[in-house]
């Protein structure tokens, strides 16, 4: 309430910290004068006793009374914070109280309130003003068997002023605010409600009255803020009154002459005022009134400037609902008013108020109501249809019937129209949710449509919010239309950089932006020089052009990120490569120091910036964990960047990039989470357990490595040769192979001792000779999962440098072996599986230098936990395992070499 | 059939079953935890996938009329709070398989010619009625973001439609062409599962031709197939533990690890060395997983519900004789009553569904419906509400104040039909016996008049054959 009285009242939410040191300040501002009770000393700021003697000083020195003259406003504002910081009003006693501090704030209070009765039956309106301010702020804050026991005294100290037509405005604003204060009080208390209706009854009247009588923006403001706590708290006080509530606020709205703020507030009471009767019925034919209304504004201004269908298939859809058209909006003589001044007005302002109904419309739609209506869904999407097509151009029948001027003044507000439009859709597609899929169509046409046209970067930056909004809402079946649309004009929105390297080049340092441009290049792949090719080439824009704002660089971006959250499944399609490569160009650039932040930081403050960065960081995220395959080709760059991001401590840039580092570690360490056996065997009853993991795992292993016995006879020879070239296959027989080892290896570590001392020994051994990473070997166990996880990921992937690290991987796994009996088994084992994973290597994917090494990596860590299993197998816990060998060995390898030749002809 | 109803932690599952043999079996509903029965439904007779829950507040079952009495199906409402009273919803034909979108909005049928439905559950409009398939439509299955349908049918094919192009209402061809046509499954389909993540649009499907295919239903490519020697009759899926469940038609239940990040191209997997699961003695016909258990549901009437740690059957139910068609989970502490039976208006609610689509150009004039509490809360959800020409398209459908007396007239006359059906029968039965009497009694007279020195011996011989031969009739008949 203070908000609206003062100005200069700091904001009542702030934070008690905030409060605490504003207090300290006031005091010593204030000056206290020295106590009367000078040593009534008390225990500390929380003490209760402290309160009431606040309170006391504060009434007796700080607040104006009859004849001391009222100093300074500001002191007020002084006053309300101390008031609520302390909640001196608010008498909350503990059991532990004295009762000698409670009789004194109670005194005190009633003091208080006896100094504001007094302030309130002075003449002088700043007094007035005073005691009905702080009367509102004991509303609020006082305690409720205060308010139960005095809100009726205070309810007719306060009704005067609003009804009275002579007091100050400044009176009858502060009685205002008050008096909704007190409402929203009582609205708290349900056992009163008969007392506090009839309260709110006798109010409704002198508000109306203040909203047609007066002349003041700021009383209709203060009588439109009451309307609405009264409609939402007491409904039934307005149902009596609900034509003249309407046709008050309509003419309010529609005659033109109140700023932006206002007409906002106006239409929020409107389409409050459905809710005072809570029914389907009056919401709906609110809703029509309106649209009725927006129409014959629209058919006004649009005159010769539209199609005749659009209008022709609005009006249409505007009669369906109901046989009788309801009264218009605001009752017939106001409509006739109306009509009349439209004649004589401007287009301009057909068109604001046409904007200010569509907000209105959007609030009827996303406000809560309490029971299910009607939503006239087509009829919306057909009005904002309408006005998204026209676009101010004159069709060649209707130019002799405009002039210049006229065109002028319609082509100066539509944008405005056009962004209320698309604030109407983003309502209508956030209020109806899923029901809206029988016209998703519908809006996607509209949307492509107007996508094309539109130029300004205000209502692009609609459009793309829109755009997002039907992605989250309606997944992939929506990406699959929008898709294409949303990269064309993203794309066209975000290839500044294009356009900036072409300036710089012409510039003085042409040196250094075409090193720049050479780093960027060589440090992405060849596909990221393709799309800037292309991109430079498909959009032309002068080489003067200004860059697009960054607000609307932002808004593509996260419209991307909408996309590739949403649409990750797209992956085949074309545009996936244009997008990865274009997210990870602007999020380098972004943190190229000085570039794009001098350039922009004089014309937007730099917190835009450091948005367009973190946009930029989130949409990469996205990019990078949308990648199920192969690993995302930009991931190091993305990764350093995200480090770098990390280090700007304070930021909200560094929270994301923490964040993201964190999610994009499952992505450079995949964990495939093991089986719930795994984790239950591990955590707990490891022992009980490791029977059944041998039966589960035996069995699935019943011939070794998961590959099949016999194929059944009617699958021919081809299926399984295919089978076996199958680089996943292979991939698949090595990870059980792993897994084998590691549950075996942990199964016989708690079954014999000795056997850890075997693997660790060999661990290290591999490990000089290999110079792996150390870690690796002496916890064992733990690494062999990370191993087996790697392999799954990569072993498909890898290029050459499988096969440069061949020969050592084959040192290492014979060096243990050797010493076992199964030696021959387990090297022919060792070589199917490379020999398998080798055969994908034709087909090698694009692999970069820099990760070849973490890959050489993960082989000799597989390899290793290879010979751990050999060790393990040697050391005759597993004979069962190492009898299988043999005899699957016969059945297998053949098989194997066969397999081989085949791929190769192939 | 598998519809893991999402249950939030601190509810207690309850499982439902349901057969398809009689109306007489009925829906009960256990406690998962403790095996106590917590209500039945009295009268459901549901076909395979024919049983959903909605919302977690009504469950949606279709309704098999084994003897054609009206010959148009039925769609049950049920209230979990009036389990005692359906809401019946006529459809233009018998509709199989049901699928329902997860905020409950949109429900989807199909019927045997082929035809698949869409209704808008909430103001029960019949948006969308297509030819989609050749041959019977068996499953139906919502994407996890609702915008695309999936269906498949008897004959292994299986087609992925967009909800948007479906549902559009100025798309006035009778049937908009698929998405995606996934053909390979060279045998009937009997389970369809997507995985509930975004990124990877997953669809597993399995077969009587002893395969389950795994596609990705965005690019229509078919990613992996996993071959076994046995015909798969259901399928589903521990979403956490990234385990899947085969059942067989020898009531055995193969456990898989399925690896969601597969590899470009289609592979082919042998199964059939992992790990198996035996405990029913007729073809597995419905597999379902809440968080820690599997529940397999068998031809030979029983249900159990297996532990996922130990793999050991921790319980049992059985249906009377009846093969168990379906098996919901839904999360219990909904269905106990509230305590303030508040009605509250705009909660979520499931109109009439009607039976015919409306026209299109009166379609396009009205108003869709929806609730003004987009964020609800929890469970007490709000959408929609009645449609305004909801009347006049309904003549068919029953009132709801009448759904006992057009209940009982139901079941009388399907009672009927089924006397008169074994009345014809048996008069059948009586004729052929009749006639093999006569010729029989021709022959003797023919033998008696032409061969009147025959033997007596022969006679009681013929006699013997005669009375043989008719005891075999009667055999074979009955």
């Amino acid at each position: 309430m203070l908000k609206t009285v003062f100005p200069l009242t700091p904001d009542s939410s702030l934070s008690l910290n905030a409060a605490v040191s504003d207090s300290a300040q006031i005091f010593r501002s204030l000056g206290f004068s020295v106590p009367t009770m000078a040593f009534d000393h008390f225990g500390n700021m929380y003490d209760v006793a402290f309160k009431p003697r606040l309170l006391l000083t504060l009434t007796r020195d700080h607040l104006p009374d009859e004849n001391s003259p009222f100093s300074n406003p500001s002191e007020l504002s002084n006053i309300v914070s101390l008031i609520k910081t302390h909640s001196l009003l608010s008498e909350s006693f503990t059991q532990s109280t004295p009762p000698k501090v409670m009789e004194a704030w109670k005194s005190a209070l009633t003091s208080w309130l006896n100094r504001i009765y007094s302030l309130l039956s002075t003449t002088m309106p700043d007094k007035c003003w005073v005691g009905i301010s702080l009367l509102g702020v004991t509303c609020e804050e006082c305690s409720s068997e205060r308010f139960l026991e005095s809100y009726s005294v205070w309810f007719q100290k306060l009704l005067p002023f609003l009804q009275s037509p002579s007091g100050s405005h400044l009176v009858r604003v502060a009685a205002c605010a008050s008096m909704s204060d007190l409402f929203v009080r009582l609205s708290g208390y349900p056992k009163i409600k008969k007392e506090s209706s009839s309260c709110s009854v006798k109010v409704v009247q002198p508000t109306l009255k203040m909203l047609s009588a007066e002349n003041s923006e700021a009383i209709w403001d203060a009588a439109v803020h009451l309307l609405c706590t009264l409609i939402t708290s007491f409904p039934f006080s307005i149902r009596n009154h609900y034509a003249s509530v309407e046709s008050a606020i309509a003419l309010k709205l529609l005659s033109g002459g109140s700023s932006l703020d206002m007409l906002k507030k106006l239409a929020h009471c409107l389409a409050l005022l459905p809710k005072s009767k809570g029914d389907e019925e009056s919401w709906s034919v609110m809703m029509q009134k309106i649209l009725v209304l927006v129409n014959n504004q629209l058919t006004l201004a649009f005159h010769g400037l539209e199609e005749d269908t659009m209008r022709i298939e609005v009006t249409r859809l505007l009669a369906l609902p109901r046989e009788v058209l309801p009264p218009p909006l605001g009752g017939y003589i106001l409509a006739e008013e109306v009509g009349n001044k439209a004649s004589k007005t401007s287009e301009q302002s057909l068109m604001s108020n046409a904007s200010t109904l569509m907000f209105c419309c959007g609030l009827m739609l996303t406000n809560s109501y309490p029971v299910k209506v009607n939503v006239p869904v087509r009829l919306l999407l057909a009005l904002v249809e309408r006005i998204l097509m026209v676009n101010g151009s004159l069709p060649q029948m209707s130019l002799p019937f405009m002039t210049a001027k006229q065109q002028e003044n319609i082509c100066s507000e539509l944008p405005v129209l056009h962004s209320s439009s698309l604030e109407l859709l983003t309502a209508i597609i956030k209020s109806m949710g899923s029901q809206l899929l029988p016209h998703a169509a519908y809006i996607v046409r509209i949307i492509t449509k107007y996508f094309k046209t539109c130029e300004l970067p205000e209502l692009r930056i609609k459009v793309y919010s829109v755009t997002r909004n039907l992605l989250i809402t309606m997944g992939v079946g929506m990406a699959l239309y929008l898709a294409q649309e949303v990269i064309n004009n993203a794309l066209a929105d975000l290839s500044s950089i294009e356009h900036k390297n072409g300036g710089i080049l012409n510039g003085s340092n042409s040196n250094t932006s075409a090193r720049h441009k050479k780093r960027k290049h060589s440090s992405t792949t060849a596909s990221l020089q393709e799309h800037n090719e292309g991109g430079g080439v498909g959009v032309e824009v002068p080489k003067n052009h200004p860059l697009p704002p960054i607000s609307l660089r932002i808004a593509a971006l996260e419209t991307l990120e909408a996309l590739v959250t949403v649409a990750g499944a797209l992956k085949s399609e074309p545009w996936r490569s244009k997008v990865d490569s274009l997210l990870i160009v602007i999020a380098m650039d972004s943190f190229k120091e000085g570039s794009v932040g001098e350039e922009k930081s004089v014309l937007e403050p730099a917190a835009n910036v450091t948005d367009l960065q973190l946009a930029a960081l989130r949409a990469l995220l996205v990019s990078f964990l949308s990648f199920a395959r192969v690993r995302p080709p930009y991931l190091s760059q993305g990764l350093e960047l995200f480090h770098r991001g990390k280090q700007q401590t304070g930021t909200k840039l560094a929270e994301f990039c923490a964040h993201a580092l964190l999610t994009l570690e499952v992505l450079i360490h995949p964990r495939a989470l093991p089986l719930v056996d795994y984790a239950y065997a591990n955590n707990n009853l490891l022992e009980a357990h490791s029977n059944l993991q041998h039966e589960y795992f035996g069995r699935s292993n019943s011939t070794p490595y998961g590959l099949p016995q016999v194929p059944p006879h009617d699958y021919d020879d081809d299926l399984c040769a295919r089978w076996l070239e199958n680089g996943n296959e292979a991939d698949e027989s090595l990870d059980k192979n792993t897994k084998y080892t590691g549950e075996p290896s942990e199964a016989c570590r708690a079954n014999n001792p000795e056997v850890l001392s075997i693997h660790v020994s060999s661990g290290t051994d591999i490990q000089e000779r290999t110079e792996t990473v150390s870690e690796a070997a002496t916890c064992a166990d733990v690494e062999m999962k990370t191993v087996e996880d790697e392999i799954n990921f990569k072993s498909d992937q890898q290029g050459e440098s499988v096969v440069q690290f061949q020969d050592p991987v084959f040192c290492t796994t014979n060096i243990p072996v050797a010493e076992t009996g199964s030696d021959v088994a387990d090297d022919s084992v060792s070589e199917k599986i490379f020999s398998d994973s080798t055969v994908p290597r034709n087909e090698a994917s694009h692999m970069e230098s820099g990760q070849g090494s973490s890959v050489n990596r993960d082989f000799k860590l597989a390899s290793q936990s290879n010979s751990l299993w050999k060790a393990t197998s040697g050391s005759n816990i597993f004979e069962e395992f190492v009898l299988q060998l043999p005899e699957a060995d016969g059945d297998d390898f053949p098989d194997i070499v066969d397999g081989d030749p085949d791929s190769d002809s192939e | 059939m598998m519809v893991g109803v999402g249950a939030g932690a601190g509810e207690i599952e309850a499982l439902v079953a349901c057969s398809d043999k009689s109306m007489k079996i009925g829906a009960p509903m256990w406690d998962l935890e403790t095996g106590e029965k917590l209500l039945h439904i009295p009268t459901c007779a549901s076909p395979p996938f024919g049983f959903l829950c909605l919302r977690n507040r009504f469950l949606v079952a279709s309704q098999l009329n084994k003897h054609g009495s009206v010959g148009d199906g039925a769609i049950s409402v049920w209230n979990f709070y009036k389990p005692q009273q359906p809401r019946l919803n006529y459809t233009a034909e018998a509709i199989g398989p049901l699928s329902c979108t997860n905020d409950g909005i949109y429900l989807g049928g199909g019927a045997l010619s082929g035809n698949a439905y869409i209704w808008d559950v909430t103001n029960g409009k019949l948006l969308k009625s297509w030819k989609a398939h050749n041959k019977s439509l068996n499953c139906m299955l919502f994407s996890d973001d609702n915008s695309l349908l999936i269906s498949s049918s008897d004959d292994g094919m299986i087609h992925v439609w967009s909800m948007i192009s479906l549902l559009d209402v100025e798309e006035t061809r009778g049937s908009p062409p698929s998405l995606h046509c996934l053909s390979g499954h060279t045998s009937s389909i009997t389970g369809l599962l997507t995985t509930p993540n975004n990124y990877f649009s997953i669809l597993i499907s399995s077969s009587l031709d002893g395969t389950c295919k795994v596609w990705d239903f965005i690019s229509g490519k078919l990613m992996q197939t996993q071959v076994y020697p046995l015909a798969i009759t259901s399928i589903a899926l521990h979403q956490r533990e990234r385990l899947l469940f085969c059942g067989t038609e020898k009531g055995t239940i193969i456990v898989n690890k399925l690896d969601v990040v597969l590899e470009e191209g289609s592979s082919v997997v042998i199964g059939g060395q992992p790990l198996e699961l035996k405990g029913h003695n007729g073809a597995i016909t419905a597999l379902t997983s809440s968080r820690t258990c599997l529940i397999s549901a068998s031809e030979d009437c029983s249900i159990c519900v297996w532990d996922i740690f130990s793999w050991e059957i921790v319980r049992m139910f059985s249906l009377q004789k009846g093969r168990v068609t379906n098996i919901v989970v839904v999360s219990r502490s909904l269905f106990l009553p509230t305590p303030n039976h508040r009605k509250v208006s705009n909660e979520y609610y499931v109109s009439q569904l009607d039976k015919y689509p409306q026209l299109t150009n009166s379609f396009k004039g009205t108003t869709t419906l929806l609730s003004l509490c987009p964020h609800y809360k929890g469970i007490q959800t709000c959408v929609d509400l009645r449609s305004i020409d909801l009347l006049k398209q309904n003549i068919s459908g029953s009132q709801k104040a009448d759904v006992p007396v057009a209940r009982a007239i139901h079941m009388k006359v399907e009672k009927s039909v089924e006397s008169r059906v074994w009345a014809t029968n048996m008069a059948k039965h009586v004729m052929v016996i009749n006639k093999q009497l006569q010729s029989q009694l021709l022959d003797l007279m023919q033998c008696r008049l032409f061969l009147p020195n025959n033997t007596k011996s022969r006679k009681t011989r013929k006699k013997l054959k005669f009375f043989c031969q008719t005891q075999e009739e009667e055999n074979k008949k009955s």
